[in-house]
């Protein structure tokens, strides 16, 4: 039964392709990956949390929907900003930010086709504002006149949404300085060179911190807002939104009780909207 | 030629110059003939002493020709040092067998708990063995006048011992953001030990009290930057006093100025490991480096 809307989304797209004359093929698309859970994109010091393989999940689409994904791993996010940039992909799975903000380089127009769950069926990312346990600061509101580390403009939970929840809050920090990992931020706090830091909410779980930094030695005053954290997501100015429909329909299929062990979660579900209004000010 | 002309190839030569080291890979040693290798170290005469896991040391003559083998007889030999009379000094890591929990699975893991210090002759004559009680484990070692520096990634702390006695004089256990099960350090000028503190993406200089005295690195994409989830993995420096600096997966090989800035790469260079490996790194008196590629069992050569 459950591949009965795979079959339909299938039939419809055929029926479609033959209406516009586009070729009659089968989907083949190649994806670029940068995935925070998963083996092969992960840091080796997190491979107990980060243990998610596709491998299983691509064979059962293929044998089952004909759709031919093709992944492509790329441990570092500078790597996979050129897989995008390159115009060789037809859509990549990582945060959607990273994908999102290079899309007008690149000449791509990305949709996101469905989010992706993390080991604990989380799709939620925020930035989280931490600060030594022993800190004399014990709300956010202390945090006015503070030195502060955010995250560069790379990392949206951790720079925009960081920025917006000061804003919104009315703290006003003395100095605000950026570094580009939360390994860096954390280290900063730990070598007393700043009040605060924001860091990825999975930075003391599935980040090479984990090997240097407890997270009982710190305390969260204040989480920014939520937005994806992974997301598969498709070049619309190289596929049609039948394309996109089929995949998605393929996916979320694929997922809750018929998810492949290998993903570690109930795999895929709809994407929340999501439209970062830092996009139209980005060349 | 027009001016401009002339000064757009200026620029273009200039930029080239300043991107790329005169550094060029200059061949592959031990291919075939090595396995997981530990560390790299330099005895007399530029001789290359490769150090592996299984306690199999075999040392190159400059040229490049394996010179002989020691089976120093050893297990799980994690670091080397060479001293200034000649005498190789092997570190083992001793482990124990520990069940642990891992999400909903138990599994098996190997605990270190102590060092075992074996020293050997030039001639490879077993010359003493004694047990480390104040370390748990070795990653890298270096003997600098007449101190015994140890890298000890359980504890997480860079160890300076006495030689002679082994009697511990102080350790670094601060400011250490080490990951991957890599902790590496080399011997820099003045008496002091240059830390790869690979989770801070720094290059840190100490002196033999354990005071910091210089740094330089941060993460970005830049060249002066170090890149990838932690790096660098190792360093070493140069008779001039430049710095080379070593990132694992994707390798880059850079040499830096005395101060930690204006660096350039090494073009050429395969990429050594697959994922967050250590590169075991040295460099002889006359500025060749060797840099160990791990599983590939070979060491590769830069020369200028």
């Amino acid at each position: 039964m459950r591949s009965i809307g795979v079959i339909l989304a299938v039939a419809l797209s055929a029926l479609f392709g033959c209406v516009s004359n586009e070729p009659d093929t089968a989907l083949s698309l190649k994806i670029a990956v940068n995935d925070i859970y998963c083996t092969d994109t992960a840091c080796f010091c997190v491979h107990d949390i980060a243990a998610r393989r596709y491998e299983q999940t691509l064979e059962r689409i293929k044998t089952e929907t004909g759709i031919d994904l093709q992944f492509t791993y790329f441990p570092e996010p500078y790597q996979l900003e050129e897989a995008i940039l390159s115009g060789t992909y037809d859509g990549v799975l990582s945060k959607p930010w990273t994908a999102l903000r290079l899309q007008k380089q690149a000449g791509a127009s990305f949709q996101r086709i469905v989010d992706v769950l993390d080991p604990n069926n989380n799709r939620w990312l925020t930035g989280i504002v931490i600060v030594p346990t022993d800190s004399p600061i014990q709300s956010y509101q202390e945090l006015t006149g503070k030195h502060i580390y955010l995250g560069e403009p790379d990392a949206y939970e951790k720079h925009f949404s960081a920025k917006r929840l000061f804003t919104q809050k009315g703290i006003n920090p003395a100095t605000i300085d950026t570094n580009a990992s939360c390994s860096e931020n954390i280290g900063v706090l730990l070598d007393g060179k700043a009040d605060a830091a924001v860091v990825s909410d999975y930075a003391l779980s599935a980040d090479c911190a984990v090997d240097f930094a407890n997270p009982d030695d710190f305390r969260t005053l204040a989480r920014t807002e939520r937005i994806p954290l992974t997301s598969l997501m498709l070049d619309m100015n190289k596929h049609s939104a039948s394309d996109a429909q089929l995949l998605r329909q393929c996916l979320l299929e694929l997922s809750g009780d018929q998810a492949p062990e290998a993903l570690l979660s109930s795999g895929f579900v709809e994407p929340t909207p999501w439209n970062p209004s830092e996009l139209e000010a980005l060349p | 030629m027009n001016k401009r002309c002339t000064a757009l190839i200026a620029a273009l030569t200039f930029c080239g110059l300043s991107c790329f080291s005169e550094y060029k890979v200059a061949g592959q040693l031990g291919k075939g003939h090595l396995g997981t290798i530990s560390q790299l170290a330099i005895a007399a005469n530029d001789t290359l002493c490769v150090l592996e896991i299984n306690g199999k040391i075999t040392r190159f003559k400059a040229d490049g020709a394996v010179s002989d083998t020691i089976d120093t007889g050893m297990k799980n030999t994690s670091a080397i040092a060479v001293a200034s009379d000649g005498n190789i000094h092997v570190f083992s890591t001793v482990t124990e067998m520990k069940k642990v929990k891992s999400g909903a699975r138990m599994r098996e893991i190997h605990v270190p708990v102590g060092v075992e210090h074996g020293v050997f002759n030039g001639a490879g004559k077993k010359l003493g063995m004694t047990r480390l009680e104040n370390l748990k484990s070795a990653k890298a070692a270096k003997i600098i006048s007449n101190k015994l520096v140890i890298a000890d990634l359980t504890a997480r702390a860079l160890v300076f011992m006495d030689l002679e006695s082994g009697k511990e004089i102080t350790r670094i256990d601060k400011g250490l953001r080490l990951c991957c099960g890599i902790f590496d350090f080399c011997e820099a000028p003045d008496d002091t030990v240059a830390v790869s503190n690979l989770g801070a993406f720094k290059v840190q200089r100490y002196d033999m009290d354990g005071k910091l005295v210089m740094e330089f690195g941060k993460r970005g994409r830049g060249l002066d930057d170090f890149q990838g989830c932690c790096n660098p993995v190792s360093a070493a420096y140069l008779v001039d006093g430049s710095i080379l600096t070593v990132e694992k997966d994707p390798t880059r090989i850079k040499v830096y100025d005395s101060k930690g800035s204006k660096a350039v790469q090494i073009e050429g260079v395969e990429e050594l490991v697959k994922g967050c490996s250590f590169i075991p790194t040295t460099v002889d008196s006359k500025g060749n480096i060797y840099l160990a590629a791990n599983p590939k069992g070979y060491v590769v050569k830069c020369a200028q």
